[in-house]
């Protein structure tokens, strides 16, 4: 894959993002004629996005995350054979996982020799610094989502997409996973599955299909209501704080729900496709991607989405940045030929 | 540009001397206004692309020969009734492609008869989620299931709280709409009504492309629009196309095709070049009905998909007098706002008659549903190419003509309406005089027989049992008419609830007076008291599959546990059923077993001690009153009373006077059902094979109730039925009594015709005869034993006799 590259400048007359294209260009030298502006176009840092490695033969992935810059998984692989693969600082391979182990769909954890995957079937991984094993999580509905505040409380939740009713897993300590039944009066959507489960400052937040959010409330899951546009399905969420949380969805048109702290607020970006994958750098940016490789910033204050050249149409189906600068972006395609997609996009 | 020059049909190149007027207008105020030549080609009723249109149902004249080759496959496609064991259901609505796109020809609409339920449910935050139907199903109701454990009806969920109709759209020239750039449509949005005309249309997006497909504008690619359906309406489970196959479509559709269409906002960072018909969901889907998935390989796919994208446009004719005062009138009204005459692609101006926009049409039309950006009064404008042959009109055909869509319309059209309303008749002749000229109007027809189209041959199928008069022959193609035609709602038809439109409607395999496929079973159902007896509902056991009433789901009353489909038998033949002496099917009964067979067929005593012959219960006693039940019980209509007649409603309480089914009308359909002949026999290339069959038919027992022959006055009757009643269902097995039927008799149903009229049993669970014959239980249950017990080549024997029948 060749890496294309965008220039993405800001200029603070008039404040907007464009690219820098010939048309632009001449454009910008039309305006400079009749229009005073302040000062002179600043260039901000561009997105670069680039392949991590070649996942073309690995099937689709769907999840990434890591313990720091030189410590990051990414899990997905194909219908009946899960792939691991780990990123050391220089370079990524494969990791071997149990045998039976079926697609995997999400990877989360709290220290080098303690993180979790879970996928379809009801499988759940757990890496003790030296091999992945299988741990029974007591269900086969496929899970979507693992996430936990700390390494004694575990959240995995998922659901079998159009049947039966959504799947909520607790761990807690050495306890075995122990189901939970999510009152129906709470499924406010009707929802058959939950996709993602995260917290931050005391607060854990759960979001699933038909724009269903749910949120902790330290015995049950309350449904939160996110809105008139929060009717399609959130397939992830990330924050800062516990008043900078976004949660990103949609199918064929874009859903990005923010909460402030008190409530969630849900936008429909008009003509931004599907959303599936967040993470927040600052608490007013989230790097967010989706369907047709769309990925991008979204400006959580001006509910603006500024699109990012990625170079590929494949979907993008989760992200994670490493806070010194990189972000990963995993994806691809999950039906047969299934093909996967690791992008990494750097500031320059 | 000259009103010569504007003449429909003329397939002008856009005029050069305008284009160049253009250009120079464009360079005065360069960098201060838009300007495009083609836009101002595009404005008016003027040029069209040239070799993009042909009659209804055909490829565009610039196919080539590998295209045109998938074309014919795809209409295979979309032609193959599916069975369940390729993958039908478990739930669904009809059982091909060409069930809702048939009308006038393939590729086009249908009749109110396939009108489907969308559903869904607000939420008090205001949220609207799209509905379930025994799974996930983007919203549509489905209204057949064979699961075993489930109910043949799936259930409308009880927090479904918004339901809506609609009438299956047109597929001719959609390929030439996928090629469209998005600015094309977008150069016509007005989003905030700047031109302050009242009209503000606005774009639907889809993945991040204008969307130019669905009543709402919901969807960009083709292959998107038919995977969708073909989950959400047949079960089949298919998986995207690949890369290569999207790149060898007639639209590419690869990912980097080159054809961009994209929102305004990612334009300028996309130096990937995406293509607007790569936007289609790339994930695979499933159900589990027990066939792996995908159901419809993708080869099949794409030839479907290549045969939709290889539709013609339909052919504008030339103008005449008449047609050009009516163009003046469909600009002075201002329909021309919202149906712009023309859309710019890659070929040149596309004579759309729709700017593909939202526009809001009132609350008259509104149904409540949201998809994508469109709200739920929001439709996008119909396409008006082709719609003389396309009725009924508006999103869930409640217009039955073109003047009651235009009068339709409110919200933004409010005002092109008002002006419409105020408009002399013979103004109304020619606006609808230059809308039938928009294309299709040779091959518009009541129903779905062409034009003209001759009766068949004493014998063949479809054709009369005997020779008849020139005046029978009138009589008979009269009837036909009848029989095929799609009656509208301003007629009566719904009372209010309905299962069709016409008797052809559920009648056509393999011709017309036929059987029908999964897609047009009726629906039976009840319920069980306490003490295990059958309860019918207080509104009958039928529980109609469609209403003219557009939010009611017509769902069953709450007590209702127990669904049975109805397979529609076949016609063929009635008259000479009609015409057995009632002493000789009674010579066949045998009520109490008396001869010890385990076979003890009895008559249906019916309405006063007639002998009921027609009917899966053989619940009604002649031709003519089973014409009046169907057209009451199925088509919702009234007929003249008749003292010999018990059957059929002679009043309802709708608007439409009654009779609303005319006297005439009814006689012509009665003795055309009457001289239907009987099935022909379809021998296969092995007559021995067959003749060992027929003996092996009577030594396993079948003959037992499936009477090779009956007299008549004719001659003998070769129905292979006794028109009996007989235990088939297991022990205990609920179902629906009905007449002198109990909840497991059935009449036995002839066989004669089997094998062009499958599937088979009353509930048409068996997709073979093979199949058909494993269901057999009850007083068949010995007969089904042997035949399991014969060796294959005996069965094969058996079958190859019975396909022959």
């Amino acid at each position: 894959m060749s890496a294309r590259l965008l220039v993405v400048a800001t200029q603070r007359c008039p404040a907007r993002a464009h690219a820098l294209t010939p048309a632009t260009l001449v454009v910008w030298a039309a305006l400079a004629l009749g229009v005073a502006c302040t000062s002179e176009p600043v260039a901000e840092p561009s997105a670069v996005w680039s392949e991590a490695f070649d996942a073309s033969k690995v099937g689709a992935l769907s999840g990434v995350w890591g313990v720091a810059p030189d410590d990051v998984w990414t899990v997905g692989g194909t219908t009946n054979q899960g792939q691991i693969h780990h990123f050391d600082g220089t370079s990524w391979s494969p990791v071997a996982v149990p045998d039976g182990t079926p697609l995997l769909s999400w990877v989360y954890g709290f220290a080098t020799d303690d993180v979790w995957v879970v996928g379809t079937k009801g499988v759940a991984l757990h890496w003790d610094g030296k091999a992945w094993a299988k741990v029974d999580t007591g269900t086969t509905a496929d899970l979507w989502g693992v996430w936990g505040p700390n390494k004694d409380d575990l959240w995995a939740v998922g659901g079998t997409v159009g049947a039966g009713v959504p799947v909520i897993l607790r761990k807690q300590g050495g306890a075995a996973f122990q189901a939970l039944t999510l009152d129906p009066a709470e499924n406010t959507r009707d929802a058959t599955a939950i996709f993602k489960v995260w917290g931050i400052d005391g607060l854990v937040f759960a979001v699933g299909e038909g724009g269903l959010v749910l949120q902790w409330s330290g015995t049950a899951w309350k449904a939160v209501s996110a809105g008139a546009k929060a009717n399609d399905d959130f397939v992830s969420l990330w924050g800062t704080s516990g008043s900078h949380i976004v949660a990103v969805g949609g199918r064929a048109q874009a859903r990005v729900a923010t909460w402030d702290g008190s409530q969630w607020t849900t936008v429909a970006p008009a003509g931004t496709p599907g959303l599936n994958a967040v993470y927040m750098t600052t608490p007013g940016t989230a790097v967010v991607g989706g369907i047709l490789g769309v990925a991008g910033a979204f400006d959580v204050g001006k509910a603006a989405f500024s699109q990012e050249e990625t170079g590929v149409s494949e979907t993008v189906h989760g992200i994670w940045c490493d806070g010194a600068g990189t972000c990963y972006a995993v994806g691809g395609v999950f039906s047969e030929p299934q093909r996967g997609l690791a992008l990494a996009r750097r500031l320059q | 540009m000259t009103a010569a020059k504007d003449a429909q049909g003329g397939r002008l190149r856009p005029a050069r001397g305008a284009r160049a007027g253009s250009l120079a207008a464009c360079c005065f105020l360069v960098a201060l206004v838009a300007c495009s030549p083609a836009d101002e080609a595009a404005s008016d009723h003027g040029p069209i692309a040239e070799d993009i249109a042909a009659p209804l149902g055909q490829p565009v004249p610039y196919a080539t020969a590998t295209q045109l080759a998938a074309f014919k496959r795809g209409k295979v496609v979309a032609e193959h009734r599916f069975s369940l064991a390729e993958g039908l259901g478990p739930a669904f609505n009809v059982t091909f492609c060409a069930a809702c796109h048939e009308k006038p020809v393939i590729g086009g609409s249908a009749g109110r008869y396939r009108n489907f339920f969308l559903t869904g449910r607000r939420f008090p935050d205001g949220a609207f989620v799209p509905g379930t139907s025994a799974g996930k199903s983007g919203g549509v109701l489905r209204m057949y299931d064979y699961g075993p454990e489930r109910p043949a009806r799936p259930p409308v969920p009880t927090t479904t709280n918004v339901v809506a109709q609609r009438n299956a759209v047109p597929f001719f020239g959609v390929g030439l709409l996928a090629e469209l750039p998005g600015s094309a449509i977008l150069k016509n949005a007005d989003p905030n009504d700047r031109d302050g005309d009242g009209i503000s249309g606005r774009p639907n997006w889809d993945r991040g492309f204008v969307g130019r497909f669905g009543r709402k504008s919901q969807t960009v690619s083709i292959e998107g629009f038919i995977r969708g359906p073909l989950f959400n309406h047949l079960g089949l489970t298919t998986s995207p196309l690949t890369q290569t196959q999207k790149a060898a479509l007639p639209v590419d559709s690869s990912s980097d095709s080159g054809v961009t269409a994209v929102h305004p906002r990612l334009r300028p960072l996309s130096s990937l070049r995406r293509a607007a018909q790569a936007a289609a969901d790339d994930g695979p889907l499933t159900d589990k009905d027990g066939v792996p998935d995908p159901e419809m390989p993708t080869e099949d796919l794409f030839d479907l998909v290549s045969f939709a994208m290889l539709l013609a446009a339909p052919q504008i004719e030339p103008e005449t007098p008449q047609t050009a005062r009516g163009r003046r009138t469909f600009d002075d009204l201002g329909c021309k706002g919202c149906h712009v005459p023309r859309l710019v692609g890659p070929r040149g101006p596309l004579p759309v008659y729709s700017d593909l926009l939202l526009h809001d049409m009132g609350p008259e039309l509104a149904d409540g549903l949201e998809q994508g950006d469109a709200t739920g009064s929001e439709f996008r404008t119909q396409p008006l190419w082709g719609v003389s042959a396309v009725g009924p009109y508006l999103h869930d055909g409640r217009a039955d003509t073109l003047r009651d869509a235009v009068l339709m319309h409110g919200g933004e059209g409010q005002r092109a309406r008002d002006r419409a309303a105020q408009l002399s008749d013979a103004q109304w002749q020619d606006l609808e005089a230059f809308l039938l000229s928009l294309g299709g109007r040779s091959q518009r027809s009541l129903g779905l027989i062409p034009p003209g189209t001759p009766m068949a041959k004493v014998g063949a199928w479809g054709g009369p049992r005997r020779a008849l008069s020139a005046a029978e022959e009138a009589r008979f193609l009269a009837g036909r008419a009848a029989f095929d035609r799609e009656f509208g709602l301003n007629e009566g038809l719904g009372g209010p609830r309905m299962n069709g439109d016409s008797c052809r409607a559920c009648h056509f395999e393999p011709v017309p007076g036929g059987a029908g496929p999964r897609g047009v079973n009726v629906m039976r159902h009840g319920f069980l008291d306490p003490l295990g007896r059958f309860v019918p509902p207080s509104v009958g056991t039928i529980l109609h599959k469609t209403t003219k009433l557009h939010g009611n789901a017509n769902r069953p009353q709450k007590e209702a546990t127990i669904f049975e489909h109805r397979q529609t038998p076949h016609l063929f033949g009635l008259g000479l059923i009609d015409a057995i002496p009632t002493q000789a099917i009674l010579a066949q009964a045998d009520p109490n077993d008396a001869n010890g067979d385990g076979i003890s067929g009895r008559p249906s005593w019916v309405d006063g001690g007639r002998l009921g012959r027609f009917g899966w219960k053989a619940q009604v006693p002649t031709v003519a009153e089973f014409v009046r039940d169907a057209v009451t019980a199925e088509l919702g209509m009234t007929l003249p009373w008749s003292m010999d007649h018990s059957f059929g409603r002679v009043h309802d309480n709708d608007d439409t006077p009654d009779p609303e089914f005319a006297p005439k009308v009814a006689d012509d359909l009665g003795f055309y059902l009457s001289m239907l002949a009987g099935p022909p026999r379809t021998p296969g290339a092995d007559p021995a094979l067959e003749a060992q069959g027929a003996k092996v038919f009577t030594q396993v027992g079948c003959a037992g109730c499936h009477t090779p022959e009956l007299p008549s006055a004719w001659g003998p009757v070769k129905l292979y039925s006794d028109l009996l009643l007989h235990e088939l269902l297991p022990p205990g097995a609920p179902g629906i009594e009905e007449a002198g039927a109990n909840m497991r008799e059935f009449r036995t149903p002839p066989l004669w015709g089997l094998a062009r009229t499958q599937p088979y049993m009353h509930n048409g669970a068996a997709d073979t005869v093979h199949d058909a014959l494993l269901l057999h239980h009850g007083e068949a249950t010995a007969s089904r034993e042997a035949y399991q017990a014969l060796p294959q080549a005996l069965r094969d024997a058996l079958l190859a006799f019975l396909r022959s029948l």
